[in-house]
């Protein structure tokens, strides 16, 4: 089968993908045909799309944060951006935008809309959000406990969702910048993982599955 | 320069073309995706122009001795797709000034059917035969029934058909290296040091291979060895050693560089170029290799399978200001090559970024 590429913004977004994948289909996801590049920013991950096209690459996933607009304006935003690299029009097919050879999904990453998590100041990366949002669902595992209950008295929190905020802290002295990405996916469990990311793990699979 | 080439029924492909060609091109690809057999194309297509190249190989038997040379006896079907003679190999050459020359080759005496077209539009069509056994060959033109006999009126007759006198030259001294070539030392010593040496061109070798490979060569001079026979010796400040006896990389290497200075307006094809080559080596040698490529308008033909190969000619191009481009070869059950031609700027991207570009393949479908 021919293997697929997803173009992420950032090493944040790869990892929050990585350990998707691997939650939901018990698989890395270059075991699973798809390769994940980071772009580093928009104008790059764009750049990189348009090569990608060049070259005739048959499948390409390109997941964008949908910042203000909606998923759909994004995956219209891409659609316009091809359409004026290319000089004409392209063709929209289900998932896909066809673009010369190349079948390219937008994958519109974050929450939008969510006012609760707005008023919480933390959604600054949409993956965070996605990652907040799971955390939300979940009740803490008895392992983390002692943590939280830690954490609780040196911050006087009582609500479970606040505890993200010095957790995350906490987490950025890690060696491993994606480790808080790791650690709340890893937490939660599969169904949670599949039923808060439905919009865009949908489109993974289609991704990987197109042939 | 050639810009396009068209190729049917040769080898193993059935038919293909690669296009836009540029100053360097790259051939990559997987085992058998028809990377030598477009090195082969152009030879063959030289043939009834120029039969034996500067080292005397023979443009049509050295086809196949350099793929079996213990064989006793050549078997020039194996030249033809699938062996079916019945169809004549085709190959179409455009030159980027717009001249184009289209041939058919067909059993058994390997008779060139030719047609050329001038940027002018002037067309003319013609016959000649390349003999695969002898070093004969000889030219019709349709039509008139006047034959050309005399080899060295080719070039003349060619260029009063339609194509300009530097495509025919670009054509005619077209010449292939593979790894077989450092075996070659002999034919290089004999067939291009004379020139060499009468126009100090050694002087740029010399330095070049010690740059490449962190050597003090003071001299490159031939010494003799038995009786009224000579060999190229490197001179060291405290010894000299015969070439024969320095390693396969430097000598794969001075074979390069001896044939390209002596080279001019025409094309080279490389097979492997990475072949005994430590990266620094290769990278510094590739450096070498653009320069003059560059200075004696050289049109070059690689094929790889190195990575490393890959990154540093795209280096090299841009400090030469050489237009570079790669192009993945595959091939079909049904014989069908594609190209798929990869710019400098798409290249680089796959540098960085990935994937790897040699693995192309797995990203497009056929």
């Amino acid at each position: 089968m021919t293997r697929s590429i997803l173009i992420v913004e950032g090493w944040g977004d790869k990892a929050f993908f990585e350990t998707l994948i691997q939650k939901l289909y018990g698989k890395k996801p270059e075991e699973l045909g798809l390769d994940i590049k980071v772009g580093h920013d928009k104008r790059r991950a764009k750049d990189m799309l348009r090569s990608y096209i060049r070259l005739g690459f048959t499948k390409v996933g390109i997941a964008r944060d949908i910042d203000d607009g909606s998923p759909h304006e994004e995956e219209s935003n891409i659609r316009d951006n091809l359409a004026s690299e290319l000089k004409s029009p392209v063709k929209i097919e289900k998932d896909f935008i066809l673009a010369g050879e190349s079948k390219v999904m937008a994958i519109p990453m974050g929450l939008y809309n969510d006012g609760e998590l707005k008023n919480l100041g933390i959604t600054r990366c949409e993956m965070e959000d996605y990652l907040v949002k799971l955390a939300l669902r979940e009740s803490p595992k008895k392992s983390n406990k002692r943590l939280l209950s830690l954490l609780k008295d040196m911050y006087h929190l009582e609500r479970s969702k606040e505890f993200l905020q010095p957790l995350k802290a906490l987490f950025k002295f890690s060696d491993d910048d994606c480790a808080f990405a790791r650690f709340l996916i890893g937490k939660s469990s599969k169904t949670t993982v599949a039923k808060i990311t439905s919009n865009i793990s949908g489109k993974i699979e289609t991704l990987i599955k197109e042939t | 320069m050639f810009k396009n080439i068209k190729i049917a029924n040769f080898r193993g492909i059935k038919e293909g073309a690669i296009e836009d060609l540029a100053r360097i091109n790259l051939l990559i690809g997987q085992n058998n995706s028809g990377k030598s057999t477009v090195l082969e194309a152009l030879i063959l297509a030289r043939a009834p122009i120029k039969l034996m190249d500067r080292l005397e190989r023979h443009g049509i038997q050295d086809l196949l001795k350099r793929r079996v040379s213990d064989r006793a006896n050549l078997d020039f079907r194996e030249l033809w797709y699938r062996l079916d003679t019945d169809n004549k190999i085709e190959l179409g050459l455009e030159f980027a000034d717009g001249d184009a020359i289209s041939l058919k080759v067909g059993e058994p005496a390997m008779d060139y059917e030719f047609e050329t077209r001038s940027r002018q539009g002037t067309l003319s069509k013609g016959k000649s035969g390349a003999s695969p056994s002898t070093d004969s060959v000889h030219w019709q033109s349709v039509g008139s029934g006047s034959t050309v006999n005399l080899y060295p009126r080719v070039i003349e007759y060619l260029k009063a058909q339609a194509l300009s006198e530097e495509n025919v030259k670009a054509l005619g001294e077209t010449m292939l290296i593979d790894a077989d070539y450092i075996h070659k030392m002999e034919s290089i010593e004999r067939s291009l040091w004379q020139d060499i040496k009468a126009q100090r061109k050694d002087i740029e070798i010399r330095q070049t291979l010690n740059e490449t490979y962190d050597l003090n060569i003071e001299n490159l001079s031939f010494i003799p060895y038995v009786s009224n026979k000579f060999k190229l010796y490197a001179e060291m400040p405290n010894y000299s050693v015969p070439l024969d006896d320095l390693g396969e990389g430097f000598r794969y290497a001075l074979a390069i560089l001896s044939t390209m200075v002596m080279l001019e307006h025409t094309a080279l094809l490389i097979e492997e170029l990475e072949v005994h080559q430590h990266p620094e080596a290769l990278n510094r040698l590739l450096t070498a290799i653009f320069k003059v490529a560059k200075r004696n308008d050289i049109q070059l033909f690689i094929t790889t399978q190195s990575l490393e190969l890959i990154n540093y000619a795209l280096e090299a191009s841009e400090k030469e200001n050489l237009e570079i481009k790669l192009y993945h070869l595959s091939l079909d059950k049904e014989g069908t090559l594609s190209a798929r031609g990869i710019s400098a700027p798409d290249a680089k991207l796959l540098a960085e970024v990935g994937p790897d570009v040699r693995l192309l393949h797995k990203y497009v479908t056929a």
